[in-house]
């Protein structure tokens, strides 16, 4: 590996300042587990490695009303708190998803989300449940809803010098349930064809749909919010609604050809998935 | 950098270049060979040690990331004449065969153990589905992780 | 033929014993090449061509040379200026420059090796080796190769095993017929004919313990320290390329699977280390194993003639081999499989065709029984296809056509130890082949069953070059010393080999001491591959051990006073027939000797058989394993997903020298080789780019997509093996993918013709069939 200048700050504003100087030559390191890697095969070469890992702060969760998530939180943490599996199990079940058990227990949330890979679970199902990015710069904080986060391939809403410092995750309404579901070619560890996050909310008296969500991964160059989840709302679930919409959800995303599959299969596994997941999700709602 | 840590519950210091990874640090300047290379991308399972229980890629953490951490490799769970019961079970139940991959099976098996004691079979799949074996096709290691659990229940 | 069989007290043979290494690797303590180091090592990396063909106009390395801590680059400058080096090595095809000379052949091929004080520092100096190409066309497909007009990978051809026949103004580097009886005559009697074309894209064998190398040139002779499968041929080619002798020592080998089986950087790095004056290492990266040694594309088409009743009476079979840029050994595998490419069935009239062909791939290497394994997916799967279409049960089909003890095979050999019918009824046997398949709750999973049976043979060299010989020495301490050659990469063969010794001397796991795959200690052996070892070095230890027996008990009669045939060997030495308590420890036998006893053995191949009807028949394949595979599937219809849900596998094993070991050994071989059956494969750019080098886009098989196992063998004696045995390494591979197809067109309706069963390729099929139904 090409040697760096290792910066460890142990705040925020440390980290920010140092940023606001020397961003264009820093690579900034949450767990490691992508960075380290692409490090090693010199796909990056940066004068200094900015290692967050010393930012108390950062390592911060609490639920108070809405779920916050200090940047650093482990993938793994998401996968095994109970208080998380209890009320935003969407989360927690995309978080076990991720890659492989290494990969979970290093890797970070907040570095999961500013790496702005198109496929990885987390950033979906974060998605999915409307989570809002905290982000710090020289020049002060601010947050931005997931959504508006994510503007390509690798490519985020974060300028040049800032950095993610927690995820906010509203609480899922009264009655709501959700599913994700994941798509690979051989072992789950491996890289998904498609994703997919689906977040309903049922009245309990009619058993209507009030709200609906519905997040793709890997079928676009970001997380692919389907417009057509809001024909589910005030609808009396069942298969051939959630086949319908589904369908339309697949039509939604924007798949490349790669190693996975081509564009056609690639909207098809989408179309599947969604409507497995808005299945699982009724029969979790039904107990 | 200097780095600090407690491995294999012996206490170690070294001073190094940031741009060392946890393996390399293991492996060239402890001197630990039993942990292995193969991919570098995090991806086999080669190089799995335990950080503070953790099992993680040795090679994609930067040794600095372990300063003040705890470590345990496959060289502080036992030796040939004192396995740990985990090693026995690999070697009774043709648990491996090249052995390559067997000191992270080992450790692996390790964490899933002292996180869920007595595992289903579908959960052991799942959890040690992390890490790859080229030789034994799996079923000698689910077969030796299985007696772990069985010998734990009793 | 070997050492005769002879009764004897088996204590040994026949126990499931975990290897007697297992718990040094249990608890991390073997070293294999990578935690190997010398004293004042240096460090080597590669500079490789990112061009899949290209002419070098030049190479500077002078920036390089003058960064601090390099200290040498060596290139073709280096190579051509040296007198006493030559500049192709090969052994079986002359065909490698030791580095690149003029040019480039595939991505990945050798064009420098940096040396420097660590591997950081080589690391940086060989972005610094300027290297100028012109880039060629490229041939990616061995379609391509052979189209007219086809630019040529090679312009001369350097055959050196004297079967390979290349055709000139081509890239064929070797083509071979094989027959047997009258093929024109045969479709002439068929009822029906099929036809059929089958393929396999290249993969990765993924040994996880990488190619590595320390050479020290200084000193009298060159000593190298690899993980390469074939010590002997690669210290020939050593001795011969440097003018100098050398020693190859290879430690324990994390894994092979034929993708160590032939040395590709043990030379170039030699000539590194002369140039260095001081011991080089290399480890290759997992990425540059994938360009190194590939499994080869395969194609295959077939020709099968059929009566009404579904006896076989003619095939013809054609395949082409990809052997990538080189012909290190691509050609000769493909040449041995002739031999088996109809399979395990007595048909009467028959022709094989052999193609292995230059393109700008890696080389290919053999990975546990290529191209058996495709070809046994060709013929297998059509053989399904002739059972559906002439309303015969796939089984009784198969029951029909197998060959038996006694019949004559393509090669013409009289097939011994031919327990096919056992192995198909295990395998149906164990699978529930009889049960009904689990319905499908919602009908979008389907599930069904095939099976597959194999015939493989063994490298079998001419006799004047078969070379398998072992030694066993008892020392002063009163301990046996078995030294074999062969290498031991997770087969287990260091226990193999010692329950064979121990039985052969009679004594325990206790006096023995084994010596493993060095040529400066043990004595000479052709390769650990194509599952030869248990037979021919275990046949060379007996030997061996009886030979030494006779001596030692000859030194003994005079001690004891007695005629050496009323002396046993045992735990507790020498000791007396009918008196155990006369005798005498064999440190003492050894004192009074005047010093140690060894004895050298062989195991002769090759040559003829007479067979029971008092005639001679060739021997093509010292012996044959027989197997078969029955597979369960689950087919996802909403994605394509194809499961291995289970998997039994059967062999004829001769003697099972280690039970168990020979049920983990199909195990892993069935594990293995699913990956390339469903979902592995190497992709390359139309320009001749790896498009997925790292594991991060090659998905393997892990614990998650494990079948139910259920390993069988059939064990009858085989006659000339040591105490019995054949071998069985491979087999377990060879069987799955042609069992797994016939288990989807079982489930599905659709015969795939190909490898891996991608999900899209299968939901493309499923889609069109219902397009077709509707």
């Amino acid at each position: 590996m090409r040697p760096f200048e290792y910066i460890k700050p142990s705040t925020v504003d440390e980290a920010t300042s140092f940023l606001s100087q020397n961003a264009e030559d820093s690579l900034i390191m949450g767990g490691g587990t992508a960075a380290v890697v692409l490090l090693h095969l010199g796909v990056v070469r940066p004068r200094y490695v900015v290692d967050l890992g010393g930012i108390g702060a950062l390592r911060e969760t609490t639920m108070k009303g809405s779920l916050h998530l200090g940047a650093l939180t482990s993938i793994r943490s998401l996968e095994r708190d109970p208080a998380i599996a209890a009320d935003y199990n969407l989360l927690s079940e995309a978080a076990s998803q991720v890659a492989n058990i290494r990969v979970r227990n290093a890797a970070s949330v907040g570095g999961a989300v500013a790496y702005g890979e198109p496929q990885t679970d987390t950033p979906v199902a974060l998605t999915a449940l409307d989570a809002t990015v905290e982000i710090a710069g020289a020049s002060g904080a601010r947050q931005i809803p997931i959504a508006d986060f994510y503007r390509g391939p690798y490519e985020t809403a974060l300028e040049q010098g800032e950095l993610v410092v927690g995820i906010n995750v509203p609480k899922p309404a009264a009655n709501s349930v959700g599913c994700h579901m994941k798509f690979t070619i051989g072992s789950p560890e491996n890289k998904p064809v498609a994703n997919a996050s689906a977040l309903i909310a049922l009245d309990p008296s009619s058993g209507k749909i009030i709200a609906a969500r519905v997040v793709m991964g890997a079928v676009g160059g970001t997380p692919v919010v389907a417009a057509s989840a809001a024909g589910l709302v005030g609808e009396t679930p069942n298969d051939d609604l959630f086949a319908d919409i589904a369908a339309q959800a697949a039509n939604e995303t924007d798949p490349i050809e790669d190693l996975r599959g081509p564009v056609w299969y690639k909207r098809r596994i989408a179309k599947v998935l969604v409507e497995r997941a808005l299945k699982c999700a009724l029969q979790k709602s039904q107990g | 950098m200097n780095v600090n840590v407690t491995i294999n519950d012996k206490a170690e210091q070294r001073d190094v270049e940031p741009s060392v990874t946890l393996l390399e640090f293991v492996r060239d300047v402890l001197g630990l060979k039993g942990t292995k290379e193969y991919c570098h991308s995090g991806v086999c399972g080669a190089c799995t040690v335990l950080m503070d229980g953790n099992a993680i890629s040795a090679c994609s953490t930067l040794a600095v990331q372990a300063d003040g951490h705890d470590l345990l490799t496959v060289e502080g769970l036992g030796t040939p004449d004192d396995m740990h019961p985990i090693q026995q079970a690999f070697v009774d139940n043709f648990g491996l065969q090249c052995g390559y991959c067997t000191p992270g099976m080992v450790l692996l098996t390790k964490s899933l153990l002292d996180e869920n004691p007595q595992p289903t079979r579908e959960e052991i799949i799942r959890y040690m589905g992390s890490n790859i074996c080229r030789c034994t096709g799996y079923a000698g290691i689910l077969a030796s992780v299985e007696a772990v659990v069985a010998q734990r229940g009793k | 033929m070997c050492a005769a069989e002879k009764p004897r007290v088996t204590r040994l043979i026949g126990q499931s014993m975990p290897t007697l290494e297992a718990a040094d690797k249990a608890t991390g303590r073997v070293e294999y090449m990578g935690d190997l180091t010398v004293p004042n090592m240096t460090h080597a990396k590669i500079v490789r061509s990112p061009f899949a063909h290209a002419r070098i106009t030049s190479i500077d390395a002078s920036a390089a040379r003058a960064l601090p801590g390099v200290v040498c680059v060596f290139t073709r400058d280096e190579l051509l200026a040296d007198d006493d080096m030559e500049t192709l090595y090969g052994f079986v095809y002359r065909d490698v420059p030791v580095v690149a000379t003029d040019k480039v052949r595939h991505e990945g091929d050798i064009v420098a090796v940096v040396v420097a004080e660590t591997e950081n520092i080589a690391e940086e100096a060989v972005e610094l080796v300027d290297v100028d190409y012109e880039e060629l066309p490229s041939v990616m497909s061995v379609d391509a190769a052979l189209e007219d007009g086809a630019i040529h990978v090679h312009d001369d051809f350097f055959p050196i095993a004297p079967e390979l026949r290349p055709r000139a103004g081509t890239n064929i580097c070797h083509e071979a017929q094989i027959s047997k009886g009258d093929i024109v005559q045969g479709f002439a009697e068929a009822d029906f004919i099929y036809e059929d074309s089958y393929s396999a894209p290249p993969v990765q064998h993924c040994a996880l313990d990488r190619h590595a190398v320390i050479v020290d040139y200084e000193g009298d002779e060159i000593t190298v320290w690899t993980n390469c499968q074939s010590p002997f041929p690669l210290q020939r080619e050593i001795k011969r390329i440097f003018n100098k002798d050398a020693r190859v020592i290879v430690p324990y080998v994390g894994g092979g699977f034929g993708s160590k089986s032939r040395d590709r950087i043990e030379v170039v790095i030699t000539g590194a280390a002369k140039l260095a004056k001081r011991p080089v290492r290399y480890i290759m990266t997992q990425e540059e194993t994938f360009q190194t040694f590939i499994r080869p594309a395969y194609q295959s088409w077939i020709k099968t003639g059929v009566k009404k009743d579904g006896t076989i009476v003619a095939r013809h079979h054609v395949f082409t081999v990809d052997v990538g840029a080189y012909a290190i050994s691509g050609a000769r595998s493909a040449n041995n499989t002739l031999k088996v490419a109809t399979g395990p069935y007595n048909i009467p009239n028959a022709v094989v065709d052999c193609y292995a062909v230059y393109t700008n791939k890696p080389p290919s290497a053999p990975y546990r029984g290529l191209p058996t394994t495709q070809h046994t997916m060709s013929y297998e799967t059509q053989l399904d296809r002739i059972a559906k279409d002439l309303g015969i049960d796939r089984l009784e089909l198969r029951r029909m056509n197998l060959a038996r003890e006694g019949d004559i095979h393509l090669t013409g050999d009289w097939l011994r130890n031919a327990h096919t019918h056992e192995c198909l009824d295990q395998v149906t046997e164990a699978i529930g082949w009889d049960k009904p398949l689990a319905p499908s709750a919602d009908g979008k999973i389907v599930r069904g069953r095939g099976v597959a049976s194999t015939i493989k043979y063994t490298l079998t060299p001419p006799r004047e070059m078969s070379e398998n010989s072992a030694e066993v020495a008892l020392g002063e301490d009163g301990i046996f010393e078995a030294r074999f050659g062969t290498v031991n990469m997770g087969q287990g063969s260091d226990t193999t080999m010692a329950q064979i010794t121990g039985d052969a001397l009679g004594v325990g796991l206790d006096l023995l001491r084994l010596v493993h795959s060095d040529t400066g200690l043990t004595p000479v052996d052709s390769s650990t591959t194509a599952s030869r070892s248990t037979y021919h070095m275990g046949n060379a230890l007996v030997d061996a051990s009886d030979k030494l027996k006779e001596q030692i008990l000859a030194a003994a009669a005079p001690m004891l006073e007695q005629s050496a045939d009323k002396l046993t060997m045992g735990d507790e030495g020498v000791t007396v027939d009918g008196d155990p308590g006369n005798g005498l420890s064999f440190d003492e036998i050894v004192r009074r000797n005047g010093g140690p006893f060894a004895a050298m053995g062989e195991c002769v191949v090759g040559g003829t058989w007479k067979a029971p009807d008092g005639k001679e028949y060739p021997i093509a394949s010292t012996f044959w394993t027989f197997a078969s595979c029955a597979a369960e599937v689950e087919v996802d219809t909403e994605t394509g997903l194809v499961r291995l849900v289970s998997a039994a596998a059967s062999a004829t094993t001769g003697t099972a020298i280690n039970p168990h070991s020979i049920e983990t050994q199909l195990e892993g071989g069935v594990g293995q080789e699913m990956g390339p059956t469903l979902f592995e494969q190497m992709v390359w750019s139309d320009e001749g780019q790896l498009m997925n080098p790292t594991l991060m886009d090659y998905p393997l098989p892990t614990m998650q997509t494990m079948p139910h196992y259920e390993p069988r063998f059939v064990e009858h004696p085989f006659d000339g093996g040591p105490f019995g045995a054949k071998g069985m390494g491979e087999i377990g591979a060879v069987i799955v993918p042609g069992a797994v197809l016939n288990a989807v067109n079982d489930a599905t309706g659709v015969m795939f013709h190909e490898v891996p069963l991608l999900p899209y390729k299968v939901l493309e099929a499923l889609d069109s069939r219902a397009g077709s139904e509707a």
